[in-house]
């Protein structure tokens, strides 16, 4: 009995140092846009700048409008730590402040890469973000995390 | 009240299983909420603490009392196309009456003619200072609640009117300017036993918002300009006496003129800095409130600052407040036949008696992806002769500090 407990234990944590190992492990982002968009570079303020809604245009003055991966998913812990700088915490109460003060709304989400492209592919104003190995001739890279 | 948090708690716990973020209906509506859940507890039975000067009850030595800083907001947002929206809040928290009654908190149709441009008419959160619009949201803030002595100072929260927000980016500075115009209602506790309650209103409100947002920092300054009407049968029967003995004590009239809040000018004001960084958060602001009537003109500020230990951020915040103007008039006799009147303004005058500073230890943890666990130690001290700062159902003579511990758990869905 005793042994089994141990056993569990060993796994549990066996499997957090796993779980851990895959965050740190986490693909690089790419930041992306559709192909035909004329977009072709953002600096790292930039990104933030339309993905905190702080800015509705690209360097270009055309709209822009950020889209999101879901919460919690690998992918977007490490585009909101890496690029934006803030936990997501940081950024739920940051974006909780603007909507129930009518001031805003975060990017919509999206389930997955393919459906980050897939969106992207369709509207020239998208910018998302994507694991760089999802990186493909559908998207254009404008900004890689270091 | 015990139903009122025992449904807030059903909902905490059922938040949790929610996706975190608004509930889409479709791709038009959506529903989000937000909300706290927990109790404050002070050191002494002589005088009761509470967030807001809306409330007459607030929390003593007696038990928690879970009524202070609870509270549930639910929100609907439509989106009718890229140009028109609307949304509409109802807040349920402790009020006037000490009654948890729903109020609506938010209601307006949105135009959006560029990306830039956004002009909001209805019901409003106004901005006064900057944590002004989202005061309610608790899980947007890093304190359990807005420092009360330099957010007590101006007791409006809405306005209904128009607004809009015209956003420019200079390089990777945004700059928001937002100007308001509207009006607002409101309607205080009674300031002592015997009185009766106090009805305001805000005419004529005009105000203008900057914000300067840059990578961590923000920075903003506001001004608002309105014409205040403040009264309850007290003051009302106060200014006629004045008027009235002007023939025996001449200047009484003029005097009534200048104390009475009758579509009397007022100014709200207030700079402020955010710097939110990995690690290293700091907000503070300096604001003022001026009034030519009774209403005292005060000046208050806090700083806060806290450091991030991955999902808990201590903090610690020090908030003051400094009434600019006399508390006592001097020019009328208290004794004899018209000493009524005297006391009487006295009596008026002293309701601006709020000095008061407070220092605040507290921990914010985030242990749940739409959900913080905060707790925090208030001590609070009451600044010059006869001031009851912002605390309810102060026992005559009362002057010591008082302490508050409270915990929470603020929310969104």
């Amino acid at each position: 009995m005793k042994k089994q407990n141990i056993f569990v234990i060993r796994g549990l944590f066996v499997g957090a140092v796993f779980h851990l190992t895959c965050m740190v492990a986490v693909a690089e982002v790419a930041v992306v846009v559709g192909a035909k968009s004329t977009v072709t570079k953002l600096t790292a303020e930039q990104v933030t700048g339309i993905f905190m809604g702080k800015s509705k245009s690209f360097p270009d003055g055309s709209p822009a409008v950020a889209i999101d991966q879901t919460e919690s998913s690998p992918i977007r812990v490490e585009f909101t730590s890496k690029v934006l700088g803030k936990d997501e915490a940081q950024l739920k109460s940051y974006w909780s402040r603007l909507v129930f003060t009518g001031k805003g709304a975060p990017p919509k989400e999206h389930a997955g890469s393919a459906a980050v492209k897939s969106s992207l592919a369709n509207d020239p104003k998208l910018v998302g973000y994507i694991e760089k190995s999802a990186v493909d001739a559908s998207v254009k890279v404008v900004f890689a995390a270091p | 009240m015990k139903n009122f948090t025992q449904i807030s708690a059903i909902l905490t716990l059922s938040s949790f299983g929610l996706t975190v973020q608004a509930v889409e209906i479709n791709d038009h509506l959506s529903l989000s909420g937000f909300g706290t859940v927990g109790f404050a507890h002070t050191n002494t039975n002589q005088a009761e603490f509470r967030p807001t000067v809306f409330p007459s009850q607030g929390a003593d030595n007696s038990g928690l009392d879970f009524g202070v800083d609870s509270k549930l907001g639910l929100q609907a947002n439509a989106r009718l196309n890229a140009q028109f929206s609307s949304a509409v809040q109802v807040l349920v928290q402790r009020g006037k009456e000490n009654k948890e009654l729903p109020r609506i908190s938010m209601a307006f149709a949105q135009w959006q003619p560029t990306s830039t441009l956004a002009v909001r008419v209805g019901r409003l959160r106004w901005g006064a200072f900057f944590a002004t619009e989202s005061l309610a949201v608790g899980y947007s803030n890093p304190w359990i609640r807005v420092p009360v002595d330099v957010y007590g100072q101006v007791p409006m929260y809405t306005i209904d009117g128009i607004d809009a927000s015209y956003q420019m980016n200079f390089g990777d500075t945004s700059l928001t300017v937002q100007p308001m115009f509207g009006t607002t209602n409101f309607e205080l506790p009674a300031p002592f036993p015997g009185a009766t309650v106090i009805d305001g209103k805000s005419n004529n409100l005009r105000g203008i918002n900057l914000v300067a947002e840059n990578g961590s920092w923000t920075v903003r300054a506001g001004y608002n300009r309105t014409k205040l009407t403040v009264y309850n049968g007290m003051t009302l029967q106060l200014f006629n006496g004045l008027r009235m003995a002007d023939g025996a004590l001449p200047g009484t009239a003029a005097l009534a003129d200048e104390l009475e809040v009758n579509n009397k000018r007022g100014e709200f004001m207030g700079v402020g800095v955010i710097y939110n960084g990995r690690k290293v958060f700091v907000q503070s602001e300096l604001t003022r409130r001026r009034t030519k009537s009774f209403m005292a003109d005060t000046t208050a500020w806090y700083v806060t600052g806290g450091y991030r230990l991955g999902k808990v951020m201590p903090y610690i915040n020090y908030a003051k407040l400094t009434v600019d103007s006399p508390l006592r008039n001097n020019s009328l006799p208290t004794t004899g036949p018209m000493g009524m009147l005297g006391q009487g303004v006295n009596m008026l005058l002293a309701t601006g008696n709020n000095g008061q500073q407070t220092t605040s230890l507290g921990a914010r943890y985030d242990f749940y992806k739409n959900a913080a666990f905060k707790v925090q130690l208030d001590h609070i001290r009451l600044r010059g002769a006869g001031s009851t700062g912002f605390l309810s159902n102060v026992n005559p003579g009362f002057s010591d500090s008082v302490n508050v511990v409270s915990a929470v758990v603020d929310f969104v869905f």
